[in-house]
């Protein structure tokens, strides 16, 4: 299963891929970070799951969100953000996420994600 | 639960500041004793009920909205203690002098029963530090008041007044505008200079040999100098050099003030100067020889001469080629003249066609044979038109007692004789 | 202590914690004084009191007047939290949180005071939470400053190293904006490499 862990933070994706791996370890990850890197990756890799990051230099989550939906209208795009306000999260679905989580990742949010987006 | 609580209360009661605890309803559910002492509000009547019954004045949107964030947040939150107290009023009880009747609070609002949406407020008095500060904010206002009217007068010192600063090694290091504009500078080709260097005439001079002088004592200095402008300008500046000095009298620092002189300086010049020869005139001649006569230290074998020589035969000079040659004859031996004497000897036009002449430290004899050799060197003269010319001299030396006139006597009558007994010659006359 | 002591990785954490932080932040600001932020990038340095001196100087602009609340917070890590408005924003905030178009300068120093409360208490409990440990926050004060003279010249004496977190928090809707500076010194500045480390070991384990 092909993995897109997209974080300008060492730290988040190294985070966030470390829990994913206790539940997938034969999960084959990907990792960006920006938005134009993370375009790239889904183009060529077009992995099974995205995980984005919002504020990210270069470009930006919400328009690597845009982008990734245009090349393909089904993505699973999950936005990890530290940003939780309401607002944030309206607009990040209504660009086509499937879900918002608050940043830091833990074991708990990973298994519900992968439960609702994998299984 | 109970039992913490009454815990809690028992502290409350001690301390020494006021502590309350409402819920989010603003409910009051304690009020200690430092509050029943400074609020007349006892515990049993506000217990219970709604601080908005007490003290409706208050703003409870944003007592509310603190509250929220102390417990939303399980934080502590604050009001704003710097201008003005923003919580309830609570009477001064301070009898003497005040800026404040009521107090100034310091309100800190934490969680105290977050699941009964309860904070504790607590108050502490920082009236007498909110008075000391408005006291300090008072005199800073001032302090920045006279500032600024230092910085105008600054400004008036520095755009009309020529000051400069040195260091000890009377290098500048700071000018006025007005200097460094008057002398034709910038001021940072003046700064890192030292200031002889840069514009002193002449460095041999006594008033400035005399300067460096006192200022090597450590005393203030003040007299008048000629200096230069950057276009080589000769300018008379009147100046006042002070040291400054440290705790262990050592020179720290130099302030020079300088105030343009050259006008009248030039006026001064004039009215002591003869026009036609640019020698002395004779009321600068008297001074002169009056100074003289009052130094002390005349004695038999240490005198001083006075000569008096004037133009043979100068009418004839005159009604012949004209006045214009006739002048032309004086300057040209007011010019052998200057070019003559010594240094410390003092010339003077004393009228019409009459030179006069201080010979300082000259016993008679030697004022005779200078006498001479002035008369010789007239006689060298070659004048357009003219052609020779002679000179004849009187001499006399000082003696104790005299007075000018007793010694004007005295050459005059030399060169009576002199002109007596056929003219371009010198005749003495002893006291 | 020398920079490099301090590697990217170092860097990188606790960017990433501020990032969370901020996000709290912002959450909470939202939720308590109903205002929508923009979250922006965070921006960490490691300097000594010169380059303090022109961060600020290249953050804040000479002739503009700032409204600077200080708040102290000791622990484990210790230092300043402060949070610059310039007048503009902070009236708008008085404004906004008193319901009066004419806000007095004491409406304003206490709006100023209680968006600092929960900018900070959000911020530096977040990030300790994150390493483990915990602080106590003193009562912040408020001052009107002309200019960038955020720090005094008798305050830089106490300084050696600092670490400068800054960041901009932006309520647009209602043109609010200010600047956060975290200070902190030598012994925080070491502490909080050991904590980072602690983390950065918890994650490669």
């Amino acid at each position: 299963m092909k993995i897109l862990v997209v974080d300008d933070s060492k730290l988040a994706r190294l985070t966030l891929i470390k829990t994913l791996k206790e539940y997938e370890p034969s999960a084959e990850v990907y990792e960006a970070e920006n938005g134009a890197i993370a375009v790239e990756l889904f183009k060529s890799e077009n992995p099974r799951v995205v995980f984005l990051d919002l504020t990210m230099p270069v470009m930006d989550g919400y328009e690597a969100l845009k982008l990734i939906m245009q090349i393909d209208p089904h993505a699973q795009v999950v936005v990890v953000s530290a940003d939780i306000q309401t607002h944030a999260q309206e607009q990040v679905l209504a660009l086509g996420a499937k879900l918002m989580v608050p940043k830091p990742i833990n074991s708990e949010k990973m298994v519900g994600i992968l439960q609702q987006l994998v299984f | 639960m109970t039992h913490t609580l009454d815990h809690c209360n028992i502290v409350f009661e001690s301390l020494e500041n006021g502590t309350l605890v409402v819920d989010e309803e603003c409910t009051v559910w304690s009020w200690n004793k430092w509050l029943e002492i400074n609020t007349g509000i006892a515990s049993e009547t506000i217990i219970g009920n709604n601080l908005t019954a007490f003290y409706p004045e208050l703003d409870y949107k944003g007592f509310q909205r603190k509250i929220r964030t102390t417990l939303r947040l399980a934080t502590p939150t604050f009001y704003d203690a710097s201008l003005s107290n923003r919580f309830i009023t609570i009477p001064r009880k301070k009898v003497t002098t005040s800026l404040l009747t009521s107090m100034q609070l310091q309100v800190t609002i934490s969680p105290y029963i977050p699941s009964l949406k309860r904070v504790m407020v607590s108050i502490h008095d920082i009236s007498d530090l909110h008075e000391l500060k408005m006291t300090l904010q008072h005199r800073m206002m001032e302090i920045a008041k006279l500032n600024s009217v230092l910085k105008q007068d600054k400004q008036i010192i520095d755009t009309n007044l020529m000051i400069v600063k040195t260091d000890c090694g009377c290098l500048i290091t700071d000018t006025t505008e007005a200097f460094s504009h008057f002398f034709g500078y910038e001021k940072e080709e003046l700064v890192g200079n030292s200031l002889s260097s840069i514009f002193v005439a002449n460095k041999h001079d006594t008033e400035f040999l005399q300067m460096k002088d006192l200022l090597q004592k450590k005393q203030k200095w003040s007299g008048e100098m000629e200096v230069h402008k950057k276009n080589r300008q000769q300018v008379w500046m009147d100046t006042v050099i002070s040291p400054y000095l440290d705790e262990t009298s050592e020179i720290v620092s130099y302030t020079a003030i300088y105030h343009d002189i050259t006008d009248k300086k030039r006026i001064e010049l004039l009215s002591v100067t003869d026009p036609l020869t640019k020698l002395y005139n004779r009321q600068k001649f008297n001074e002169v020889f009056e100074e003289m006569l009052m130094r002390q230290h005349w004695t038999e074998d240490n005198t001083f001469g006075l000569l008096i020589a004037d133009v043979d035969y100068f009418k004839n000079v005159n009604d012949t080629y004209g006045h214009q040659v006739g002048d032309a004859v004086l300057i040209a031996m007011a010019d052998t003249l200057t070019g003559a004497i010594r240094t410390s000897d003092i010339l003077a036009r004393w009228g019409g066609e009459e030179f006069v002449i201080l010979l300082p430290d000259m016993d008679m004899e030697k004022a005779a044979l200078v006498a001479d050799k002035y008369r010789q060197a007239i006689e060298q003269m070659n004048i357009p038109e003219v052609g020779l010319i002679t000179a004849s001299f009187g001499v006399t030396v000082f003696s104790k007692g005299d007075t000018q006139e007793k010694m004007m006597y005295r050459a005059d009558l030399g060169l009576y004789r002199a002109k007596k007994n056929g003219r371009n010659r010198v005749e003495s006359v002893l006291p | 202590m020398q920079t490099d002591e301090f590697s990217s990785d170092h860097l990188d954490v606790l960017k990433e914690l501020m990032n969370i932080a901020m996000g709290n932040a912002t959450a909470s600001i939202a939720d308590l004084l109903q205002a929508f932020g923009t979250m922006h990038i965070p921006h960490l340095t490691i300097t000594d009191m010169d380059g303090l001196k022109k961060y600020i100087d290249e953050a804040l602009k000479y002739d503009e007047k700032y409204y600077v609340t200080k708040q102290l917070f000791g622990g484990i890590i210790g230092g300043e939290f402060i949070f610059v408005m310039t007048d503009e924003s902070a009236a708008n905030l008085g404004n906004y949180l008193y319901d009066v178009s004419q806000p007095n300068d004491a409406d304003i120093m206490d709006a100023v005071i209680e968006l600092t409360n929960i900018l900070s208490s959000t911020i530096i409990s977040r990030l300790t939470e994150e390493l483990k440990t915990k602080v106590q926050f003193f009562a912040p004060s408020t001052e009107i400053i002309s200019g960038n003279h955020l720090i005094g010249d008798e305050d830089t004496l106490n300084y050696h190293k600092i670490i400068i977190v800054s960041t901009v928090m932006e309520f647009q809707s209602h043109k609010i904006s200010g600047q956060i500076f975290i200070l902190a010194r030598d012994e925080t500045i070491i502490r909080l490499r050991e904590l980072i480390d602690q983390k950065l070991e918890e994650l490669y384990a």
